[in-house]
Parts: C-alpha cells; structure tokens; sequence
C-alpha cells in the first residue's frame, strides 16, 4: 500500500518531494482515473502520492508588463472565469472536457500529465509560453517545448513541482483553433489544432498528432514569407507522424491538420 | 382523462430525489462482494489453475459448485456458467472469488495463477464464414420466383455494421442470497422468468425453491435480457454455497468489454428492377455471433423476416446466418436484428431511387404495401396501414419539398421507412411465451397489477397502471404495481420485443374489463388472463411462411446534417419522425420513448465506433466510446396518426424498438446527400466520410 | 481521532479513511447515502454529481484530501431544497426522467446551472449539461424541463 502525504504549505510540499519520491495530485481528474479501481476499494496509485490540490500558493492569475502568470493549481474553471486572460486562451479551456471537470482539473496538471492529446499543449506551445518549476533548492524557468519531451514524459525531476506557467503577452490579430474528437463534449481529442497570427506572424501548433506537440518556427517562417502553399504542406506532412488507434486513424488525422493549414493560409490572403 | 393524456410518471419523483434503490444501493446483511476471475485469452485450453492458499474470509465459485448443471440455459444450453477446460473468449468467466473485503479479494485475485494451451482463435466474421463448423445457424426462404424473372438491371450492394453497446447507465448487477431455503436472486434485469429458467436447470430446484426479484433497473435496451440469467446463475451457486448473500456488480469496463452488444453484420442485398420499380430481392446477412448462440439465431431471424420493409416485393431469396468466432457474444439489444437489416435496405432503396434519378420517398411510395397484402413470408398485413398518409404528415411537418428543391452546400437531407413487428415472432407468444397476467382487488378497494414485465425506464409501470385505471375508471393512484417476483407474480412473459404495451397491456385491459363487474364484491378478487392468438396469427416455425408478427408498428423519418469540408464532422441539425404506433398510450411516454431511440440511433449512425481486436473489444471505457452528449443531439420533431389496432389495449401497438430501428439508414443517406459520397458501412465517422472522397 | 474534517449535508465529519479514498465511496458506503451512482467509473457522465463549496463536482475522481475543510452537499440534503421543488416538477412535468439513474446527478447539474445566473437559454442549458449523460431521453424533454424553470424565475433562487 501507497502513503498519502498531505502538506499544509508549499515549502512542507518542497520538503517532503525533496526527501521521498512522490507522485503529485491536484485535482485527480486525470490520476484518478489511472487508479480507478471496484467501487469501495483502495485507489490503484502506482506509488506514494501528494495531494497538492488545496495548497493556496498555487492559486493565483496575476499579469506583469509583458506576461500572464498562472499558478499551477488554478483550475480550468477559474482560467475560463478570468477576465484579466486573453479571449483566444480562455476559448481553449473552455472546450475542454466538462464544467464539472473544469471545476477540478488544474492548468499544471494539463501540462504535467503530458498526454499527447493534452489540450492546453498546442495553446502554450504557440504563445511561447514557460513552465517554472520548483524544488526545494532550485527554481526553474523553461520553455515549453524543453519541458514536454514525450507522451506523458516531461523534464520535471522527481523533487520538483509545477509552480506556474507564464503565458506571453501576444498582439494576437488572427486565430484559428479547432478541436476534433468523436463528438462535441467531453471527448478526447483526435486533432487539436492552434494557429495564432500575433505581431511576429503567424504561430501554429498541432497537438494529438505526434507523441508532442508539432510546432516549426522554419515553416511558420516560410508562411510569413508568403512561401509557396505546397512547401509548407509538404515540411508540415514530413513532420507529422499520426498513427491509427482506437479513436482515429494517421490518414485522418494528417489530412485534417493539412485542411487547416490550407484554411489558415487562405483566410489570410 | 383520454388514454393518451399525458400523466406524471409514477416513479419519477423517486428517482429524483435520488431514492430508488438499484441493486448497488440496496443493503443485505452479512453480504459478501463476488468479482470475477477471466480468460486472459480468447481461445484455449485451461491446462492449470493454480489458486494460492485461501485466506480466511475468501471464496472460490467455479464449476465444480454448480449443484446441478454448469450450463446457462438460454435458448441452447451451449454456454456454461463458468469455463471450466476450455476458454472461447476474452474475458469469459473461470470463477468467482467471493469475500468480505473488496481490497483482499483483489490482492487475492492478483496471485492465482491460470496456465493455457493456447489456440488460434477466430475473430473475423468474414473469415469464419468460410468455416462451415463456424455456422451455428443458417436460415433462408423464398417468395414468387427469383430465378425467373425478367428485369432491366440489377443492383448489388455490400453493407457492413459494427457492434453497438447498450451503455446503459447502470451496470450489470445482481445479488444472491438464500432466504428460508429459497435460493433467491436478486437483480437489474428485463426477464425474471428467463433467469429463473436458466437458475433451475443450473441449479436443478424448481421454482418453489428458486425467487427472482427485479430491482429497480437503470436502463437496459435488451442489454439485461439474456445476459443476467449467466450473472444470476453464479450468484445462486455462491450464495447456495456460502449461505450468505453474495453482490456481483461489474465494473464498468468489465461491462463494456465482456456483455452482450449488438452483433456486427455484414449484409449483401441484390435488388431486380423493372420499370423503376424492385421486383425482386435476394438478401444475405450474416452476423458475429461470437462465441455461444445466445439469442443470436432470434435475432437473425427477425432480421430476414422484416427485411422487405413497408414494401411489396413479389419475388425474394433470403438467408440469414450466425457466425461463430472468438469474440465476446452478442445479444439483444433495442432493434433486435432490425437496426442491421434496415440499415442495409433503406440505404439500398435511397441508393437506387438515386440511381433512377427519383426522390427517395416517391420511389419508395411505389412500393408501399396495404392491408391484405402478403408480407414476405407470406402471411397477411392485417391491420390497416397508411405509408401515403404517414408520408404525406412527414413531409408537410418537415416542408420537404421546399427544402430538397433548394439547393444546398454541405447540407443533405435523408430518409427511411421502417416497420417493426410487435411482440414475439410468428406464434412465439402463443407457443413459447403463453402470458398470464392477473389483477387483485384487494379488499380496500385498491387493485394491483401482476405482471413479470419490469420498469427499466420506458414506463411500464405507469402505462400499465394508466391502461388498468382508465378501464375501471378509477384514480391512478388507486392501482398498484407488485415488485416482479416470481413468487408473487404469474409469467406474463419478458420484458422485450416491444410487447409490453401491446401484449401485455391487452391482457391486463381484459382482466380490468373483467373486474370491473366484479368491484363491488367484497374481499378480495383475483382475475387471471392467459394470452390468446388471434385468428388471423398463422405460421410455421419450420418453413418460416405465414404472419411473423401479430401486427407492425411504422415510422417515416427524414435526417438533416451537415458536414464540416475541414473536418469532415457532422452535424445532424434535425430528425424529422412521423408514427403510426396505434394509439399512443400517453403522449409523454411516446415521446419519450421516440426522443430517445432517435439519440441512440443517431449515436448508431454516426459515433458509436465498437471494434474487437483479436479477440478484445477495443473501447471499453466511455471516454474511448462515445454516445451522444447534450450537444450532439438534434432538435428532434415528431408526430404520429391515430390507427386503433383492434388487439391492442386502447389500439396500442409497439413503441420501444421501432425508434431507433430506422435513424442510421436515413442519417447516412443524408451525410451521402450533403457531400456526394456513397457509403456502405455504419458508423459514417469523419473518418469514414475523408476516405469515401474521391 | 483523524486530524481532517469536512461538512457532509451539514453535518461535521472526520475523515478517517485514506486520503485517496474517493468522496463517492465515502458517500456511498461509509455514510449510505446511494442517491449518487456511480455510471462510469472516470468522469464521463455525471451521476456522481455533488457539490462542493457551491460547485458540481465528478466525485467518482475527488479524493477525500480534496474535500478536508470543505462543505459537500448530496442530493439527499439538496432534495430538500425549494430549489429542488422547482426542478423536480419542471422535470415530472417535462417528462424528462425514465430510467432515473442519470437523473440525481443532472438534477444537480440543473442546480448549478440556475445558480450560475446564465439566462436558460437552449444553448447555455446543453453547455451546462455536457457532463451528463442520458441514454434513455435523448436530453430534449430535459432542456424542456430546465427552459421552463426559466419561466417560473429562474434567476433569482
């Protein structure tokens, strides 16, 4: 059997990550679901767990000159809620899962899941956005993409936590966003598919694809250029590597992302 | 009050309040939790089992404890209770590891050790086609002369269908116990007269020693109808065994993986046309049976026996076959058979009205059958039936003609016609079911209705109650509903096949008739019914000809959708639906019932993708199955004509099953219309949709 | 004696089982109040709705740490409620319950949805309930039912 460590503050947190190997559980809407289990029975954890979901120095939305920053343990809800986020953002987590979901599930736990079909990535990832993680001794700033470094792997070690994501503050004056699942609630998504036109030119981000999100600044480049819609398909179709399961096909999926493309590319000329 | 007045239902405020007990929520004293031991494998030999040393308070049930015989009595006795040498799919019960404490049991469970020799299992139905030892069943029969007969063109199209599964909201679940010596079962089921048939050749008692009580049951749609005679059989064993009472509730992907669902079928229809009109048809379906017969060869009949539809076709071939492979078995579920078949002929007939260049409901209006008119297998239509009427309401209540005259981007209108057979095929009420139902005035005046059909959320309790209450011209809440329980209630048949209503309504509104001369007796009065086929039923099991149903039920629907040119989702905006269901036994309840079948059919038509590989159903969970959400549904119109069937109780024929049945052949035709694609299988998913353009 | 408590329908409570322990199996077995069901096991279809604090929550995925200091109410306490009055007749009037075992955990979507001050239109009503699933009603008698509360004043509860 597993322990259960519940830390009255963030540094009891800090402490108790640095000292044993912990498995950190906010709002359990992904975790316990791992482990469910018969009704009535102990959860199927996988290893000691900490509860992180109450712990208020996680719960914070302020803004500087230049970014957002979100504490990890802000729910979906309250992102949504906020007034002071972007509207193209506050979109995204509003299509995600349901509002009672959203009551529970948290932005860190989105990221630090890092399912290929996390719905938050391919947002993050075209907004240039940072993870800050956090350890008892150390305090780390990275990139996005340097963090999610495959399908439910990411760069966190085991004594740190997810502290907050800090979102840029973009000039955004296009955006194409389009989840595609099986239906039109609470469904995993087949493609999910970011473009964002902000003052630098156009940044997008395919998730659900490929084991991590797909973003190429060369392409996005070769867009902005007004580069032949050809070569920018053909660079996109070499990056995508879709596969078939339960849920969809590679066929599907490729063809799809490249729809997108072309509509992203049309409704700007 | 009329009969078709809508009336609050009687267990509405219950469930609510969140205060009826389903057998999850019930309370048994000293009970212990069953969770059952699989096949790891879908086919095999069971060489060794190696169970470590029984704990205090642990439990093995498998074979050996069965008193009588390890065999689940449905239609064949082919399947056992628990798999004891041999294992024929994945998931197939071995045991029941019974305790007190549900973490022990799992830490248990998690050591025992099953060795098999292992065997090439089957799983594609067309594969196992070829195998003539795969056939469980074949059926065919014939009408006029096919062979024979002159034509301009004929048309041949293949058309495939996957699993559907029930997702009822509550899962299976049963409780045994052994109450006074009574070995009782205590369950969500559809049929307490079908599991107590199956507990007394499994456990060798007869019905004085055996009780079936039915517990409240969330949702069923046919999932419930024969698959808990197996889970009601285990429980028995255990409780028999242990003397204590025993709760088995599958986990719910147990459930999805491992119960009954509604067979794959690949179907080749060949269609004769001469003049613009189908002269004759030859029809073969085929269907995964999976790996015992179950209901599966009822279910194949059904299908050929309604496959002409609402059409008049003088010449037929028809054959029909249940396949055996190494998939889970399949079984009922709200259609029957129809939803297969139906799919492939109404598909077909908007295929070749296409093909002629005609309007899919004018080319259908020319085939129309009437009263008097021979029914596939021979027998005769004998209720009055209105295709041109119900036609006409549907088009008007749908501005048809204005809408399919415009021209449209992305958007496609689709239709269907479709009868369903109420109650049991052919003579099946009269010779397998032979319902009684009875009526008791209790003393103080209130009477109570004695029936084995259940309430598992259509609204039986308050049709029947309503259909009594009306004829005694009594208040509603003056009429009672006993608990089906064998002990107390007489085999008025199972709760299926959409005869509720028609059947058993009939009976009980005779039984009212009856009493009501009688009310003013004192004390108490019982009257008993017994089912009687009507004059005009004929038919022979063994040549399949004559009247395969007493009387049909009709629906016209039209479908619109429109479909993403990105995405190639779909968006189904609206069901149009016109009925003729007899006369509608409150309003409220027909639409119920119509609102919901057109949902699951849509759910059939174009998301519920259920696929098996090797063996194992590949979404077992209901974040990788999707049924339709709040935002997936369409606004939903539906009317229905008023045509009194002269043995239905007010002229009430069957509702449940028909709802569903014709949805997916008129949602595909309609995804077809919307973005020039042809399609052959169900469900149109926008995978489907990408790959079917050219 | 557990250092944790929380608020159960009103009344104190001190958790003494493991912190992973889910709500609904508090609710379910240690207290016996079975009006929540438990329908898929990983937060697809709401019939475990509950509140807490005010908000709907999955509680087949709460685990109990989730719930120390904070006030959960079931639908046994909500039953009670003239706002359940309200919604109970709009739906018996609608039609909109039949196999019921969807139906305490939308009754409680249909709560937070009145309470979330949206004006009750058809399409903030199918946003509110898209995390509850019917298999048996086809969801129309139930927008019906929750438009209506609409008539009868659904904003001021």
């Amino acid at each position: 059997m597993y322990k259960n460590y519940r830390p009255n503050n963030l540094k009891e947190a800090l402490d108790w990550m640095a000292e044993h190997k912990l498995i950190p559980v906010a709002g359990g809407t992904d975790l316990m679901i791992r482990a469910r289990n018969w009704q009535g029975a102990s959860r199927a954890m996988k290893g000691d767990v900490i509860y992180i979901q109450h712990l208020d120095e996680l719960r914070f939305i302020t803004e500087t000159e230049t970014d957002y920053h979100i504490g990890a343990g802000v729910t979906q809800a309250q992102f949504c809620q906020c007034d002071m986020l972007p509207d193209y953002a506050r979109e995204v987590v509003g299509q995600m899962a349901t509002p009672a979901i959203r009551n529970a599930a948290t932005i860190g736990g989105n990221i630090a899941n890092a399912a290929s079909v996390a719905d938050l990535l391919p947002l993050l990832y075209a907004a240039d956005a940072k993870i800050v993680l956090r350890s008892r001794d150390s305090r780390r700033v990275l990139p996005i993409q340097s963090f999610e470094i495959g399908k439910y792997k990411t760069a966190r070690r085991a004594d740190e936590l997810i502290f907050e994501v800090i979102l840029p503050k973009l000039e955004i004056r296009r955006t194409l966003y389009k989840k595609m699942g099986q239906r039109r609630a609470s469904i995993l998504s087949k493609v999910s598919f970011m473009a964002l036109e902000a003052e630098d030119g156009t940044r997008i981000a395919i998730g659900a694809v490929n084991d991590t999100v797909v973003r190429s600044k060369e392409l996005e480049k070769r867009i902005n250029e007004g580069g032949g819609v050809k070569s920018v398909l053909d660079g996109y179709k070499a990056l995508l590597h879709g596969s078939d399961d339960k849920r969809s096909t590679k066929r599907y999926r490729e063809r799809v992302v490249i729809n997108l493309l072309m509509k992203w590319m049309e409704e700007k000329r | 009050m009329k009969i078709t007045d809508a009336v609050h239902r009687v267990d509405g405020a219950g469930k609510l309040k969140g205060e009826t007990k389903y057998i999850e929520d019930m309370h048994f004293d000293n009970m212990l939790y069953a969770k059952t031991l699989r096949s790891k494998i879908a086919k095999g030999r069971i060489t060794n089992i190696e169970y470590p040393e029984l704990p205090k308070e642990i439990f093995i049930i498998d074979a050996e404890d069965m008193p009588a015989n390890n065999e689940v009595a449905i239609i064949e006795r082919d399947m056992p209770v628990f798999a004891k040498d041999a294992v024929r799919y994945l998931g197939e019960p071995i045991a029941l590891v019974v305790g007190e404490d549900k973490d022990a049991i799992l830490k248990y469970m998690s050591k025992i050790k099953i060795e098999y020799a292992e065997e090439e299992p089957v799983c594609d139905l067309s594969q196992a086609a070829k195998k003539p030892d795969h056939i469980m069943t074949e059926r065919a029969y014939e009408k006029g002369n096919l062979s024979e007969i002159e034509y301009d063109e004929k048309v041949t199209e293949i058309f495939e269908t996957t699993y559907q599964e029930q997702l009822y909201m509550e899962k299976q679940g049963v409780v045994g116990t052994v109450e006074e010596g009574v070995v009782t079962v205590y369950g969500s089921l559809q049929c307490p007269y079908y599991a107590l048939g199956a507990l007394k050749h499994a456990m060798g008692m007869d019905e004085t020693k055996l009780r079936v009580i039915q517990t409240p049951t969330g949702g069923a749609f046919g999932g419930k109808e024969e698959y808990p005679s197996l889970l009601a059989c285990q429980v028995a064993a255990a409780a028999y065994k242990l003397k204590r009472p025993v709760r088995l509730v599958l986990d719910r992907r147990e459930d999805m993986a491992y119960t009954t669902k509604r067979h794959p079928s690949k179907m080749v229809i060949t269609s004769y046309i001469k003049d613009k009109k189908v002269l004759g048809m030859d029809f073969d379906i085929m269907l995964d049976a999976g790996s015992y017969l179950g209901l599966s060869d009822v279910v194949m009949q059904r299908a050929i026996f309604t496959m002409t539809g609402g059409y008049k076709i003088a010449n037929l071939k028809m054959r029909g076959r249940t396949v055996r492979t190494n998939n889970v078995f399949t079984g009922a579920f709200r259609g029957f058979g129809a939803p297969q078949s139906m799919y492939a002929l109404e598909l077909h007939m908007s295929h070749l009205a296409k093909h002629l260049g005609e309007d899919p409901l004018k080319f259908r209006r020319r085939h129309y059958v009437k009263r008097g008119d021979l029914t596939a297998t021979n027998g005769r239509f004998n209720e009055e039936i209105y295709l041109d009427r119900l036609t006409d309401l549907l088009e008007n209540m749908s501005g048809y003609k204005e809408a399919v005259s415009k021209k449209r981007i992305l958007a496609g209108y689709g239709v269907s016609v479709v009868p369903h057979g109420g109650g049991f095929t052919g003579d099946g009420e009269a010779v397998h079911i032979k319902a009684v139902v009875k009526l008791k005035k209790e003393s103080n005046g209130r009477v109570t209705i004695l029936v084995s059909n259940v309430e598992m959320g259509q609204g039986a309790i308050t049709t029947l109650s309503k259909i009594v209450a009306i004829v005694l011209e009594m208040d509603m809440d003056r009429v009672g509903y006993e608990t089906p329980d064998t002990f107390k209630v007489p085999d008025s048949g199972p709760t299926v096949a959409s005869r509720t209503t028609m059947v058993v309504g009939a009976l009980l509104a005779r039984a009212a008739a009856k009493l009501k001369n009688r009310m003013h007796e004192p004390g108490e009065v019982i009257i008993t019914e017994h089912f009687k086929q009507p004059d005009y039923v004929k038919w022979n099991a063994e040549t399949l000809q004559g009247n395969a149903y007493m009387a049909y039920s009709w629906s016209v629907l039209l479908a619109r959708v429109e479909v993403d040119p990105v995405s190639y989702e779909v968006k189904c905006t609206d069901i149009w639906g016109a009925y003729d269901v007899g006369v509608p036994i409150d309003e409220k309840l027909l639409i119920g019932q119509i609102q919901g079948g057109m949902v699951q059919g849509l759910g059939y038509a174009i998301m519920e993708n259920m696929t098996s590989k090797a063996g194992g159903i590949e979404q077992f969970t209901f974040s990788s199955y999707p049924i339709p959400t709040t935002m997936d549904v369409p606004k939903l119109h539906a009317e229905w004509i008023i045509n009194p069937y002269q043995d239905g109780p007010f002229g009430a024929k069957s509702v449940g099953e028909l709802t569903l049945v014709g949805v997916a052949p008129a949602v595909a035709a309609a995804i077809e219309d919307a973005i020039g694609i042809i399609t052959s299988e169900i469900p149109v998913t926008p995978e489907v949709i990408e790959r079917s353009l050219v | 004696m557990s250092e944790y408590q929380f608020v159960l329908n009103g009344e104190k409570r001190f958790i003494d089982c493991e912190l992973s322990r889910r709500l609904l199996d508090v609710i379910r077995i240690d207290e016996g109040l079975t009006g929540t069901k438990e329908g898929c096991q990983e937060g697809e279809c709401g019939a475990c709705l509950v509140f807490i604090d005010d908000e709907i929550f999955n509680s087949c995925l709460v685990p109990m740490s989730n719930v120390v200091g904070k006030s959960v109410v079931t639908i046994e306490a909500y039953a009670k409620t003239e706002e359940y009055q309200r919604i109970e007749r709009a739906f018996l009037e609608a039609g909109a319950v039949q196999c019921g075992y969807c139906t305490p955990g939308m009754v409680m979507a249909v709560s937070s949805l009145l309470r979330s001050g949206k004006p009750l239109d058809e399409d903030a009503v199918r946003m509110g309930l898209s995390g509850n699933l019917c298999r048996c009603t086809g969801y129309q008698t139930i927008f019906e039912a929750v438009c209506s509360l609409k008539e009868s004043g659904g904003q001021d509860v």
